[in-house]
């Protein structure tokens, strides 16, 4: 199994980005790549290809669902396991992400501390081929 | 032969009712009378009958009948007058007779006939001797006198005998009539011409509950309900024309149930009133439940459809026309699949036919459009009163809405969790992070922290607050503070809001204001500010980095206009409506999710409403989007003579085109007008319409427009004057006069005079522009003196920027500095071309450069070709006053100048 190194992290509220990059980059020691849209996500997934990406719902422009979505058509991407975090979580919900093809859904809020961890658990469970 | 019919004359002597009837003591006496008076043995009164003489009276002769062969009276009733045998041995008609022939040996007959008053023979009165005899003529007409008196007594007879059959005849008829008002179910009743109860049939005494002999005498209209008494009498009142129709009541006891009756009156030859009605009650009350019935199936918000057993509609009421969009015609007799084709409904007919009870189900269904409409269906079945099915019924709610509503509230629950989230996920990460990890971390990155955890639960609160907000709001809890705000104050305000919201999306906020007016503004400061930074914080949020937002905020006659500006993606025409809903405006196919609360607009509906006001957008996909809020301002009032009022526009025009064209659009400005088209029509309206604004053409049939102005009052209360004018363009200097428009005018250019004639106070009509601190003072004071009111800056640059756009004057002061041309285009440019006459003041400039100054100036703002130019009068300051009064005209007072 390849050890999870590479994540890429997508939110727009700047707060929460803060905290996720802590408990990801200096608690969980991943190196994290961060984007504030789906936009950037999108294009900075090519140019530094991440093992999983951490995908935001509800965001301005491009919403999480649409970005999966991209993420999932695109050959180069196609394979990246996609988590999506978000405070949306009423279980329709959560069914339709899986549909679209996220591994997992990691609902808001989050224990900092623990964050990394369940990302790792994610991984060995979905990712780590 | 005799003269009649034989048929004819027994059937008239059996009329008489006298054969075979007991002896009768008038026949008697007349009889024993003949024969003493005529001194004959055996007198008779005989009647022929078909085959033998009957006799009603006999004197002598003891018997009753004889038969006819050889009768003497048979051959007295063939003859005219008496028959006379004096003796009947010598004649051969007679000498068979056995009476002849044998005992008692007759001999002598006379006889007169008895007729009818037609003159048919009945028979004969006869008087008889055995011995041989004549009759004298005095005994014949004794004969014929007696055998008259026989006949009045046979008519007497006849009479009496017709009128006891008659009276038999009626009383048989009676008795029938009785029968059938006994017997009859309906009710009748009859009453004489004065409208009294004669009598009343057992039914009618049955329902009313009382005895016929009680209500004998009593008024026929007592018999009816007190209600239904007028309907009765209004039919007996017109019983002349006939019978009348009666539907009515019956005066049933107190407590019964009602009794309905329909029949009619009618009335007989000496006015006695008959009334026949049947009792309809139950037929009322089954009609009333039909048409209730029918009624309920027609009005019924649900679609109520119902089918035969073989599953074809049979009923289709008017909510299935509305929910199917099929006409019931075109509905009947089809298969009830053909709203919902498919094995639900398959299922749910075999179920029903078979007599099954079906519970409630949800269906898709079809529409004859081709759509599709979501409804929740219950079935029953249809028995005939015996019991044996015959169809069944279904009933259609549309749940459309409602399952709409369901899913905008799940969305809204869904969003607004995940609003509440958010920040809750900052500050649990943040929290927790220092909680457990906060040794590991470094001072600034705590500090760091805190403030996330800080500023994330300051968010709550204002979520938390906004929804708070919205609800009170949206109750009408919420009470709005009005106080006196400046349009500055409010823009400055919100800026200040958005403003690290703006610097961290990379988007410049500009703003306009154009408020000619600094009357503070009557409104909830906050909440307008809590408007314009919602407003303002969705552009900035739907803006691209490096976009632009434009806030814009101007009077538009009685309303603040605010207006917010994006070019972000824009809104879907069909979604103008729905983002100011609070439950549908986070659609999350809505490509415009950003997310907000989805709240933020439904606030800004609810403030400007409070307001009285209005929330509009104008936007389309990619074209960015404009929300527009117009909040009503107090509309002027003037406490002249302490009557406050809104405000009126005089408009005097003599093009009648114009005129309706201008006051169309000052009344659509929310201005009262009066309309004059003359300068004397004018005159008199100033007096009587009191204007605050004299909206007026200078070319008038009667004069030139100017005049009026003559006309105004002087103080600070009088009207103001936009003037309209032709070509020539010259400002009259008058201080009343506010703008000036030139002919052929814009909307936009009318609106801004108008409003600015409202404006509250008064602009200043001299503009003075000097750079050197002290020459503006110096300058200020002196025009005031003047009685101008004066607006004072130090450039051109900054008069461009001030907010009143019209002058009677502008001074322009010029010293030592060379003057730019360039900065009076600017101002000539914001003063949208109105620039008023110029007097140059030169300080310590000879008058040739000033000359030349002014003359540079001309060329530079020398407006397009056939205009004319704005003067601009070289001055040398000590001629300032001379000039300015000259400018402003005869307003100035110059006795008051140094």
């Amino acid at each position: 199994m390849t050890e999870l190194q590479r994540v890429m992290l997508v939110e727009d509220d700047c707060d929460v980005r803060l905290v996720a990059e802590l408990a990801l980059a200096e608690i969980g020691g991943f190196t994290l790549s961060v984007c504030c849209n789906g936009r950037e996500a999108l294009e900075r997934v090519e140019q530094e290809p991440p093992q999983l990406i951490l995908l935001d719902v509800m965001m301005p422009g491009m919403d999480g669902t649409s970005v999966l979505v991209q993420l999932r058509e695109r050959d180069e991407t196609a394979a990246i396991p996609v988590v999506m975090m978000t405070a949306r979580v009423q279980p329709a919900e959560v069914e339709r992400y899986r549909e679209l093809g996220a591994v997992d859904v990691i609902s808001k809020p989050f224990d900092p501390m623990l964050l990394a961890d369940r990302v790792r658990a994610i991984w060995a469970d979905h990712g780590g081929a | 032969m005799p003269t009649w019919d034989e048929a004819q004359r027994i059937e008239a002597l059996r009329s008489y009712a006298l054969l075979d009837t007991p002896p009768e003591a008038v026949f008697d006496e007349l009889i024993s009378r003949a024969a003493q008076l005529l001194e004959v043995p055996i007198v008779l009164i005989s009647l022929v009958d078909g085959d033998r003489q009957w006799f009603k009276a006999a004197v002598g002769l003891d018997l009753q009948e004889t038969s006819l062969s050889s009768s003497f009276c048979a051959q007295t009733i063939l003859g005219e007058g008496p028959l006379v045998v004096e003796d009947a041995s010598h004649d051969p008609r007679f000498a068979d007779n056995p009476l002849v022939a044998g005992a008692p040996g007759i001999r002598f007959y006379a006889g007169t006939p008895l007729t009818t008053p037609d003159g048919l023979p009945l028979g004969a009165l006869c008087l008889i001797d055995v011995k041989p005899r004549g009759l004298a003529p005095r005994d014949q007409l004794i004969l014929e006198a007696l055998a008259s008196q026989t006949e009045v007594q046979f008519e007497l007879r006849k009479q009496l005998h017709r009128e006891r059959q008659l009276q038999e005849e009626l009383a048989r008829r009676n008795e029938i009539l009785r029968q059938f008002f006994t017997l009859s179910i309906d009710v009748q009743a009859i009453a004489d011409a004065d409208g009294k109860v004669v009598q009343i049939n057992p039914p009618l005494s049955r329902l009313i509950d009382r005895d016929p002999q009680e209500v004998q005498g009593r008024r026929l209209l007592e018999l009816v309900h007190p209600d239904d008494a007028p309907a009765l009498e209004q039919a007996l009142a017109r019983l002349e024309a006939g019978p009348q129709p009666l539907d009515c009541r019956l005066a049933t006891p107190p407590g019964a149930p009602a009794v309905h009756v329909c029949g009619r009156v009618g009335r007989d030859m000496r006015g006695a009133i008959f009334l026949a009605a049947s009792d309809v009650t139950a037929e009322r009350e089954l009609q009333h439940q039909q048409e209730l019935t029918a009624s309920l199936v027609a009005n019924s918000s649900d679609a109520i459809v119902s089918c035969d057993l073989s599953g074809r509609v049979t009923a289709w009421n008017a909510a299935a026309e509305r929910l199917y969009d099929y006409a019931a015609e075109a509905a009947i007799g089809r298969p009830l699949s053909f709203i919902e084709p498919g094995e639900a409904m398959e299922r749910a007919l075999a179920s029903l036919t078979a007599a099954e009870v079906l519970p409630p189900r949800q269906a898709v269904q079809r529409t004859a459009g081709g759509g599709e409409v979501e409804v929740s269906l219950s079935h029953s079945l249809v028995r005939a009163p015996s019991g044996e099915l015959v169809g069944f019924a279904m009933i259609a709610r549309d749940i459309g809405a409602l399952k709409a509503v369901e899913r905008i509230k799940d969305e809204f629950i869904s969003v607004v969790s995940h609003e509440l989230r958010t920040p809750l996920t900052s500050i649990r990460g943040a929290l927790g992070l220092i909680a457990q990890a906060g040794e590991s971390l470094d001072r600034a990155r705590r500090e760091q922290l805190l403030g996330v955890a800080l500023s994330n639960s300051e968010r709550l609160v204002k979520l938390i607050n906004d929804i708070l907000d919205l609800e009170k709001m949206s109750r009408g809890g919420m009470a709005l503070r009005r106080a006196p705000w400046s349009a500055e104050e409010l823009v400055d305000r919100a800026l200040a809001a958005v403003d690290g919201l703006a610097l961290s999306a990379g988007v410049v906020v500009e703003s306009d204001l154009d408020v000619p007016d600094e009357r503070p503004l009557q409104l909830d400061g906050d909440r307008v500010v809590q408007l314009l930074v919602n407003l303002l914080s969705n552009a900035i949020k739907f803006s691209e980095r490096g976009g632009l937002v434009w806030l814009g905020v101007r009077i538009r006659a009685h309303a603040l206009e605010l207006a917010v500006s994006d070019r972000g993606p824009g809104i879907a025409a069909d979604q103008h409506r729905a983002i100011f809903d609070r439950f549908s405006q986070v659609d999350s196919a809505d490509t415009r999710e950003r997310g907000g609360s989805g709240l933020g607009l439904s606030i800004c509906k609810a403030i400007a409403e409070l307001h009285g006001g209005e929330i509009a957008v104008e936007s389309e996909p990619g074209q960015g989007a404009t929300f527009r809020v117009w909040l009503p301002l107090a509309p002027r009032e003037t406490s002249r003579d302490g009557v406050r009022r809104p405000c009126r526009v005089l408009l005097v025009e003599d093009d009648e085109d114009l005129g309706t064209l201008l006051a169309s659009l000052i009344e659509r400005e929310g201005y009262c007008v009066h309309r004059e088209g003359s300068l004397a029509g004018g005159i008199g309206a100033i007096e009587q319409a009191r204007p605050d604004v004299v909206v007026l053409d200078l070319g008038l049939p009667d004069g030139c427009g100017l005049e009026l102005l003559n006309h105004l009052a002087a103080d600070d209360d009088g009207a103001r004057v936009v003037i309209i004018s032709g070509s020539e363009r010259r400002h009259p200097g008058d201080s009343a006069v506010v703008d000036w428009v030139e002919k052929p005018f814009d909307e936009r250019r009318l609106r801004r005079a108008l409003a600015l004639a409202l404006s509250d106070p008064r602009p200043a009509q001299a503009l003075l522009i000097a750079e050197d601190g002290m020459a503006r003072v110096a300058l200020t004071a002196r025009l005031r003196r003047l009685g101008a009111q004066v607006r004072s800056v130090a450039s051109l640059e900054e008069a461009a920027r001030l907010p009143e756009k019209a002058y009677g004057v502008l001074v322009l002061s010029v010293g030592e500095r060379p003057l730019a041309a360039e900065g009076l285009v600017t101002l000539a440019a914001s003063l949208a071309g109105q620039l008023p006459p110029i007097v140059l003041v030169g300080e310590g400039l000879a008058a040739a450069e000033l000359a030349a100054l002014a003359e540079r100036l001309g060329g530079a703002i020398a407006p397009a070709a056939g205009d004319p130019a704005t003067p601009i009068r070289p001055c040398q300051p000590a001629d300032l006053e001379r000039w300015v009064a000259g400018v402003l005209g005869r307003r100035l007072d110059l006795s008051g100048a140094p």
